[in-house]
């Protein structure tokens, strides 16, 4: 099942980087996204890192963008931190907020790495535009989620902590 | 039928408040530190252009008399063509000059751009056109185009 949705992921993230970007370069909605916070809830947290990890690096590979590993791995990892901790940690924050909280704060640690990395201070002017964006795009894999999970049967919920009977 | 832990795989929680007006406040400060303060603190204007790769300067152009400072180190890699009030220059990433970045200068309207570019990303080509400061960075081939003679926090995201 992590396979599936890493190769969901990868897939996403290599036909979203066909289109033109939102508004700003580097703003995207962050479709892949939902595969990844997909895993987190119906499998588990490692499962859902790992499947960052493949998307990062294999779509940016192929999308021919190997640079953006140095700042969009970082960003994820932290991002996705930040969001699980929210999920299920704190256990009052619903999917949709944290989706949008893990957006903008991943944009702007993209950007702020980006900055660092390439010696351009300048850009992190873009951020607050980036951010913008990044709760469009956190709404936007909130509300998927969210479907997904709603219509999912409970049965293929790997995660023990939201379906009493694991059947893998 | 939904487990306890469910609780908050909805749509909505009450907590969601404090953390969507963080969020506003978050962004409302970004927007105060880099867009309203340096707005208000820039008075300098535009003179001309700085195109730099990877730390190095290509060439220099300045708005006034429409002239080029073209590094020596650069001098192969780099083609100027004038249509009309508009320079195109062309800057090449590699000896065969395959790779290559064309930035178009506009000099009616003082404003420079990234026109075109043959890497894959191709990001930079999707950037408003430099009028009032800010910078545009083509990542695969760390080609920078700042202005000159001012403070360059102002992004092109208004066209």
């Amino acid at each position: 099942m992590c396979a599936i949705l890493s190769a969901l992921a990868t897939v996403s993230f290599i036909i979203e980087s066909l289109f033109p970007p939102l508004f700003l370069p580097g703003a995207r909605m962050g479709v892949s996204n939902i595969f990844i916070l997909l895993c987190a809830i119906i499998i588990d947290s490692k499962c859902a890192f790992i499947a960052l990890t493949v998307k990062t690096c294999l779509g940016s590979l192929l999308t021919g963008n190997p640079f953006a590993i140095i700042y969009s791995l970082p960003a994820g990892i932290f991002s996705l931190s930040v969001q699980l901790a929210l999920i299920f940690l704190t256990k009052k924050i619903s999917i949709v907020c944290a989706s949008v909280f893990g957006a903008v704060l991943n944009v702007f640690t993209q950007n702020v790495i980006f900055c660092l990395v390439t010696n351009t201070v300048a850009y992190l002017a873009y951020s607050p535009y980036l951010a913008l964006t990044g709760i469009l795009g956190g709404l936007v894999v909130g509300f998927a989620v969210y479907l997904i999970i709603k219509t999912l049967p409970t049965k293929y919920i790997i995660k023990n902590e939201y379906n009493e009977e694991k059947i893998i | 039928m939904e487990s306890k832990g469910k609780n908050n795989l909805k749509l909505f929680c009450k907590s969601d408040i404090l953390v969507y007006a963080f969020i506003i406040v978050a962004i409302a400060l970004l927007f105060l530190f880099f867009i309203i303060i340096p707005a208000r603190v820039e008075n300098r204007k535009t003179t001309g252009i700085l195109v730099e790769q990877n730390g190095k300067t290509v060439f220099t152009y300045t708005f006034s008399g429409y002239t080029f400072d073209v590094s020596k180190a650069f001098s192969d890699y780099v083609e100027i063509t004038k249509t009309n009030n508009t320079h195109t220059v062309t800057v090449f990433s590699n000896e065969n000059k395959t790779e290559y970045n064309v930035i178009s200068i506009d000099n009616t309207n003082k404003t420079v751009k990234m026109s075109d570019t043959n890497c894959r990303s191709g990001q930079c080509t999707y950037m408003h056109a430099l009028s009032n400061g800010g910078i545009i960075y083509c990542a695969p081939r760390a080609l920078k185009i700042s202005l000159v003679g001012n403070g360059g926090f102002t992004p092109a995201v208004t066209g």
